[in-house]
């Protein structure tokens, strides 16, 4: 066991965890954030994507000890005081969600390919969400969600 | 199930080198984890102490140095997809880095990593051999070099030493006349690891004779391989369209020699012949002005 420190969705933690752990295992079970799922346990399907130092990382693929004096935001920690971002938004208006589970993730990506490039063609939305596997959708609609998504952002920064 | 028993996360080379030698030098490196972590959830590692050195800055970096193209063992694929460096002649490095996985495999795998796990498969790896890469060593005994293609000693297998670990990666800078072309089988599919790809790099001159040329191959060998025996085929020779089609001849024939009885032969031959006439192309194309008059 050792303790370390952790920056979660904007606070600074200090956390036990042992050697073992993965980041995923702790945000789970040592954060209780569950929003981040666990699937393939080996960095195919991306059900378990969060930003780590403001990069999109596989949480399953990382030590947690490797993630010492990290910042890390899952999704709990997207969007502000109790309102969506403007990405679960286009998400939800889009019909881009079935049955969630890939979404936490997807929502993710999308946040790491918007903040990169605002502005992406389709194209760029499927690279951008290329690590992320949906098992019901097909994929249109999280692209169109992505659009949605990027068209509203420039909008309200027009403003 | 694990036994991972001590974990280091040195910030500075002088700090791993004191971590790898608490470890008795047997402390695992681990850089992106991306290879790492899978083998040890499969069992197929055992390390009783694991060195992390994903935040050691010294280790990142992609810099000139006097003609020289250095590149840090620590920098991931998303920095070599994202630097200008890339751009031009070096695309081929930059198409080989962008081949990885997924945004989230290129942002936490590094360079090093692909090296060092001496996969045949690493994307990087064609390209580098092509540059005549050479790796850049170190211990506390100081600094050791040695080209890329020594540097494999089998499928899963590099030369490093205890108490050794990969410090960078460095290649002469492109002048006008070189190119390098990079091509890999089938469309690109994120998480399918690649199977067959293949760097070429040419030195032309003005009259069109190939000063020099280097092919390197992944997916076709236990490690990537450079293909010397194509090579000589065209090593001083003038590039025509009936030496192009003498050196796919001979590509097909090396592999299938290589890969007799294995599954998948008659296929591979083939298209190693497309991809190395891509490769080719593209390397010309790179290799500037005289590419009109080739085609
Ligand atoms: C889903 C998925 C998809 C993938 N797709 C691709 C793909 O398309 N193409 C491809 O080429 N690879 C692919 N990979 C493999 C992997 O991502 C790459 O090989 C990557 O470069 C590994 O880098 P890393 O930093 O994660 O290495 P790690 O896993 O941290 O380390 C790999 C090995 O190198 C050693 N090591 C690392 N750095 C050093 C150093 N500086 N000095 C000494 N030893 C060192 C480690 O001890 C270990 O043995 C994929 C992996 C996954 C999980
Ligand atoms: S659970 Fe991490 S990528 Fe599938
Ligand atoms: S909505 Fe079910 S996996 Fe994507």
């Amino acid at each position: 066991m050792k303790t370390i420190n952790i920056t979660i969705n904007g606070t600074q933690r200090k956390i036990d965890i042992d050697e073992n752990d993965r980041l995923l295992d702790v945000i789970r079970e040592g954060f209780h954030l569950t929003g981040t799922k666990e699937g393939c346990g080996e960095g195919e399907c991306g059900v378990c994507s969060v930003l780590l130092d403001g990069k999109l990382v596989n949480a399953c693929m990382i030590m947690a000890f490797q993630a010492e004096d990290a910042e890390v935001i899952t999704i709990e920690g997207i969007g502000e005081n109790e309102k969506l971002d403007p990405i679960q938004q286009a998400f939800i208006d889009t019909g881009a969600v079935q049955c969630g589970f890939c979404t936490p993730g997807m929502v993710l990506s999308a946040k790491a390919l918007l903040m990169k490039n605002p502005a992406p063609t389709k194209q760029e939305i499927r690279r951008g969400i290329s690590g992320n596997l949906c098992r019901c959708t097909g994929y249109e609609k999280i692209v169109e969600a992505v659009t949605l998504a990027s068209k509203r952002i420039a909008k309200t920064e027009q403003k | 199930m694990y036994e991972i028993e001590k974990t280091y996360k040195p910030r500075s080379i002088h700090s791993l080198l004191d971590a790898m030698e608490e470890t008795g030098y047997d402390g695992k490196i681990i850089a992106g984890g991306t290879d790492v972590v899978v083998k040890i959830r499969e069992g197929a590692l055992k390390a009783k102490a694991l060195i992390d050195i994903s935040t050691i800055k010294e280790m990142q970096f992609i810099r000139v140095v006097e003609g020289k193209v250095q590149i840090g063992a620590g920098t991931t694929f998303s920095e070599i997809e994202d630097h200008d460096l890339f751009e031009g002649r070096l695309k081929g490095l930059k198409e080989g880095a962008m081949e990885v996985g997924s945004p989230q495999i290129r942002n936490a795998g590094t360079i090093g990593g692909n090296i060092c796990n001496a996969s045949p498969a690493a994307d990087t790896v064609p390209p580098l051999l092509a540059l005549n890469a050479k790796v850049v060593l170190q211990s506390r005994q100081g600094l050791r070099s040695m080209t890329l293609e020594d540097f494999f000693l089998g499928k899963g297998k590099v030369d490093l030493g205890p108490g050794e670990f990969l410090y960078y990666i460095e290649f002469e800078q492109m002048t006008g006349e070189q190119g390098l072309g990079f091509e890999k089988l089938g469309p690109r599919k994120a998480l399918a690891i690649s199977k067959i790809c293949t760097a070429v790099f040419i030195d032309l001159d003005k009259d069109l004779i190939l000063r020099d040329i280097r092919i390197a191959n992944g997916s076709l060998g236990p490690n990537s391989l450079r293909e010397r025996e194509v090579e000589a085929v065209l090593k001083g020779k003038k590039l025509t369209e009936e030496l192009k089609e003498k050196a796919q001849i001979k590509f097909k024939e090396v592999i299938s020699l290589r890969l007799k009885g294995r599954s998948g032969v008659d296929f591979k031959e083939e298209a190693i012949r497309g991809i190395f006439k891509q490769a080719l192309e593209k390397s010309i194309a790179e290799a500037g002005s005289q590419t009109k008059a080739v085609q």
